[in-house]
């Protein structure tokens, strides 16, 4: 029995491996604070997300099915969330159940896992009510089917001779034991079984039988060691029923799975809304396509940790493969990139993303390479870390992949630095991937200046030195400290005036 | 007559044996690689297999030629090391069985020669005749090159075929297909445990878990309905037997025939053969994920005296086996006479310590007759390495390091023999340069006297440019081979390169290393 939710064709596994720079990116693009937002502290959820999130899409049928799901699930919130806390009660009751149980005795497990068992005949009943009630109110196929389904399997011929089959389990009965001839002639496969009436003489009165002497100095090992026959064949169905209710178990543990997306994306948009920011139905174009036109673009987990509207950025090119942007800090690059990224990884899970409009490629992955501010270690073994991050984001890049390099290699000086990461640079986009580099090196920004398929960008200033937080068209400006320096200390001279773009102001 | 799988004849086999690690174990890292090999049959106590080291290059050989054949078949490796850890494990537990079935046992401790005792017997005597038997069948039809194989293919299958084993296997077998059959119910009343043959009744678990199997989604979590069981107190189960018995009357007294005629039937020389394989099945394992990752090795040319001796892509074995064939470099040498001691010098960067490890190795492990890190090799018999590894500095040591490298370098040139090999490594680190080039030079001259080949890694470029009969072996950047992480050691001087790029260059970032591991998607 499975629930279609988030593939037409197939489950959805939350252990599937995700993308391969995901750590990265949960710290680079801020991904975690989106994440608290839709999970509401529920950890399902918010594990559900992650997953969803970093096992991106790679057709555009893929997440259309899932737009079609979620405009469902938009439609009809109560029932999509209740669906998802019968799901996630009966789970949660699995692991709580389960989790001290290894220590107990087999008799206290036996009776735990028959208790756990009815419980779940409860909800399995609540689902199929559910299902009939609210049935009607859904189109779309992944809803659709799932209700027909829980309606159709779980009906009362069905759930209730199951259940009083276990209610008399947990009674105990006559039961006799079954035993085969181990390797070594021990017995083995102890089996409770149904004993079958023999009719008024008992077969039983007349077969060889031990009994322990009452007055035994070992009397209480022997008593144990029978009970230690019972113990095993109890343990034997013990087996069976923890099966069966692993089976059940992973049941809703799928159903949790596949609804909870559903609303932690519904979570999300409520907050979104209620800040009053924008969010658009993505248009995906095929990964050949080099085209990006959005307006309105913003940080997603800028605007919930300000709880305010925050500022978005416009980009409407063709044909390019390298973004190179520049400009002042705290200039808002870094915000421009996280936007992007977030944009990225929430439309190709199928969501509606932070901006007014969107239009971009679909990608096959996104790497994140940013400069690490935390990190204070030696200068050289600085270097080598950063480049040990790039070389492993070497081994999964293909062509249709996306990078965004924040300050990469600033950790050593600027020829170097500007020359390692323009080889590595020049390398990736003529192997067809698309890289956004932030940076703060003129030789490395400049190197572009002549390629054609390279755009620049720089974060805006108003006259006056105000920051828009925009990210516009514009070349990398030079930058020359040195020379006032030079001049402060050889020959004394008071410092010029400059912007932070390095403009002399006076 | 096959005697040993190890040694060509009875009079090579019974010489004493070293039965403690060598002292240049630990310097070479030989520790590490053997140790937890040995450790792997801890009952079987294995260490002489690789401690001693054959003085006779007709011993190694003989090694080599099983060892080669045994590399070209992987199946007759599992099979000989199936067969190997069966046949111990019978030897073993039959010691105890005799006992307990040979002794008197008190009236409340009978058990101990009872059914369950017999059992074992009976379990022990199919897994050998088992296992026998399979190996019998595998070998017939093969035809083995070396002579150590060949002579146990003959040995084992005129044991297999002789009257008194065939006549053994049938009873095994006869008798475990009789109790094969036996399923009995038991009823616990208190204090009375009666028995029934079984009648087909329902298992109640299964019939639940029926019920319950459509919410199956696949990946669960896998319940065993295992078969093996608790700690049954061995008396209360024999008593449960004697019921049985009672029951199948005819099997069980089959059974007592049996173990009274057949308490002796592991052969000896199959014994041996057994423990004696393990020297080969435990290397082939310990190389198999090297093997597996790309790494090579080689059965290198034994030679006696001055004749060229030359590794090609050896590396360091204890390195392989943590890394495989992440980061592992490979290196060459040759001496060709008069050159005799290579000297390795460059910055401290890992690798120089490494190539003097792999040079001791390799030495080391041809003697035994295994297998060798390299693709191609040829060696000089010898009768012992010494080697002195310098300790980390220590600052607060630096006069007590300098004695222990002059007192160890002492011990090692009053016992070499022109016939030995020496590998220093490091000696002198921890002193001044003033205080280390002239002890370091009378060193080089002493090595020089003695004749024998070795190995000097050292921070004191002078050394390598001793006399005719030294190498200069230096790090390089294979500007060729860009997936190499580390550097290689080559004969001649280091290139000046921007450390920048050399160190991108390390992690295959350069322009040229980058787009091609790109292009290669």
């Amino acid at each position: 029995m499975r629930a279609n939710l988030m593939f037409r064709d197939r489950g959805f596994d939350i252990d599937a491996p995700k993308a391969p720079g995901r750590d990265d990116m949960i710290i680079d693009l801020q991904i975690q604070r989106i994440l608290d937002a839709m999970s509401n502290g529920n950890k399902t959820i918010n594990d559900v997300c992650d997953a969803a999130l970093f096992q991106p899409l790679q057709s555009i049928d893929e997440i259309s099915y899932r737009h079609e799901t979620l405009d469902d699930a938009r439609r009809n919130p109560d029932v999509v969330t209740k669906l998802f806390e019968i799901a996630d009660e009966a789970t949660e009751r699995h692991s709580v159940k389960f989790r001290k149980m290894p220590s107990a005795h087999v008799s206290v497990m036996y009776h735990n896992t028959i208790e756990y068992l009815r419980g779940c005949i409860d909800s399995l009943q609540s689902l199929r009510k559910l299902a009939h009630r609210e049935r009607k109110k859904f189109s779309s196929e992944g809803f659709t089917n799932l209700l027909s389904l829980l309606e159709s399997e779980l009906d009362d011929d069905y759930l209730k001779p199951l259940d009083r089959k276990l209610q008399s389990l947990f009674s105990g009965d006559d039961a006799i034991i079954s035993a085969d001839l181990g390797e070594i002639l021990e017995g083995v496969s102890f089996t409770s079984r149904k004993p079958v009436f023999h009719g008024i003489t008992d077969n039983w009165m007349t077969a060889p039988m031990y009994t322990i002497n009452d007055n035994s100095t070992t009397l209480h090992i022997e008593k144990k060691e029978f009970e230690l026959r019972s113990d095993l064949a109890m343990d034997r169905m013990t087996t069976a029923l923890r099966q069966s209710a692993e089976f059940v178990g992973s049941f809703f543990n799928m159903l949790r799975n596949e609804t909870g997306f559903f609303a932690g994306v519904l979570n999300l948009e409520n907050k979104l809304k209620k800040i009053g920011m924008p969010l658009a139905r993505p248009t995906l174009l095929p990964v050949e396509s080099t085209r990006h036109d959005w307006s309105g673009l913003y940080d997603v987990s800028l605007a919930l940790i300000r709880n305010a509207k925050v500022v978005g950025s416009e980009l409407d090119t063709e044909n390019k493969k390298l973004f190179v942007i520049t400009g002042a800090n705290q200039g808002g690059k870094s915000t421009y990139l996280r936007g992007m990224g977030q944009a990225y990884l929430m439309a190709q899970c199928g969501m509606y993303v932070g901006a007014e409009s969107y239009t971009s490629p679909l990608r096959r992955n996104l790497f994140t390479h940013f400069k690490r501010e935390a990190d204070i270690r030696l200068k050289s073994g600085k270097l080598d870390e950063e480049l040990e991050r790039l070389s492993k984001i070497g081994e999964h890049l293909t062509p249709g992949c996306l990078v965004f390099l924040n300050e990469s290699f600033s950790s050593t000086n600027e020829r170097e630095g500007s020359e390692i990461i323009r080889q590595i640079t020049q390398a990736m986009i003529e192997n067809n991937i698309e890289v956004f580099s932030v940076t703060h090196m003129y030789i490395y920004a400049t190197a572009f200046k002549d390629d054609a398929s390279t755009m620049f960008l720089r974060a805006q200033r108003r006259d006056g030195g105000e920051r828009t937080f925009k990210i516009q068209p514009g070349e990398p400006l030079v930058t020359a400290f040195g020379e006032d320096i030079y001049r402060q200390v050889f020959l004394g001279e008071a410092a010029m005036k400059r912007d932070a773009d390095g403009i002399v102001v006076n | 007559m096959f005697y040993s799988i190890l040694f060509p004849s009875r009079e090579l086999y019974d010489v004493p044996k070293r039965v403690a690690e060598p002292e240049s174990f630990h310097d070479l890292f030989l520790d590490q690689v053997f140790a937890p090999i040995i450790k792997t049959k801890p009952y079987l106590d294995l260490g002489d297999l690789y401690f001693h080291k054959p003085r006779q290059i007709e011993v190694s050989e003989f090694r080599q030629r099983v060892a080669l054949e045994l590399d070209g078949d992987a199946e007759l490796v599992t099979r000989l090391a199936a067969f190997s850890d069966e046949v111990l494990d019978c030897a073993i537990k039959m010691e105890d069985i005799q006992k307990l079935l040979t002794s008197e046992h008190k009236n409340e401790e009978k058990w101990k020669g009872g059914y369950l005792t017999r059992g074992e017997l009976l379990n022990a005597a199919e897994k050998y005749v088992g296992v026998v038997e399979s190996l019998a069948a595998y070998v017939e039809p093969k035809s083995f090159e070396s002579l150590g194989l060949s002579e146990f293919r003959e040995y084992l299958l005129t044991f297999s075929a002789s009257t008194g084993f065939r006549e053994f296997a049938d009873r095994v077998r006869r008798i475990r297909e009789g109790l094969t059959e036996v399923r009995y119910n038991m009823r616990i009343r208190n204090t009375t445990l009666r028995v029934r043959k079984f009648e087909g009744e329902i298992d109640r678990g299964t019939e639940i878990l029926d019920l319950f199997r459509k919410f199956e989604q696949g990946g669960e979590k896998q319940y065993q309905i295992t078969v093996s069981q608790g700690n049954l107190e061995p008396h209360v189960e024999n008593e449960v037997l004697e019921m049985v018995a009672r029951i199948y009357r005819d099997l069980f007294l089959d059974l007592d025939n049996f173990c009274a005629e057949y308490l002796h039937f592991v052969d000896e020389t199959l014994r041996r053969f057994s423990r004696e394989v393990q020297f080969y099945v435990l290397w082939n394992d310990f190389l198999a994920p090297m093997r597996e990752a790309g790494l090579k090795f080689c059965y290198p040319t034994l030679v006696n005296g001055n004749e060229q001796i030359y590794v090609k892509a050896g590396f360091d074995v204890a390195l392989g086996m943590r890394l495989r064939n992440a980061g592992i470099v490979t290196n060459d040498f040759e001496l060709n006479a008069p050159e005799r001691i290579i000297v390795v010098t460059g910055p401290n960067q890992g690798g120089k310590t490494t190539f003097a490890t792999s040079f001791g190795q390799a030495n080391y492990i041809a003697s035994l007759g295994l297998a060798i890190p390299g693709e191609s090799a040829q060696l000089r018999e010898f009768d012992e390495i010494y080697s002195h590894f310098g300790k980390p500095e220590d600052d607060d040591m630096q006069n007590g390091q300098l004695r222990d490298d002059i007192v160890r370098l002492h011990h090692i040139m009053t016992n070499a023999t022109s016939n030995s090999i020496i590998i220093v490594n490091e000696i002198y680190a921890s002193t001044t340069l003033a205080d280390a080039l002239p002890l370091a030079i009378k060193m080089m001259d002493a090595i020089a006297e003695l004749g024998c080949p070795a190995v000097v890694v050292t921070y004191l470029d002078e050394l390598a440019t001793h006399g005719a009969e030294t190498v200069s072996m230096v790090f390089t950047v294979d500007e060729n081979e860009p997936e190499r992480r580390t550097f290689k050691i080559e004969r001649g001087a280091p290139h000046g390169i921007a450390f920048a790029m050399q160190i991108a260059g390390r992690h295959n970032l350069t322009y040229e290393q980058f787009s091609r591991r790109l292009q290669a998607k």
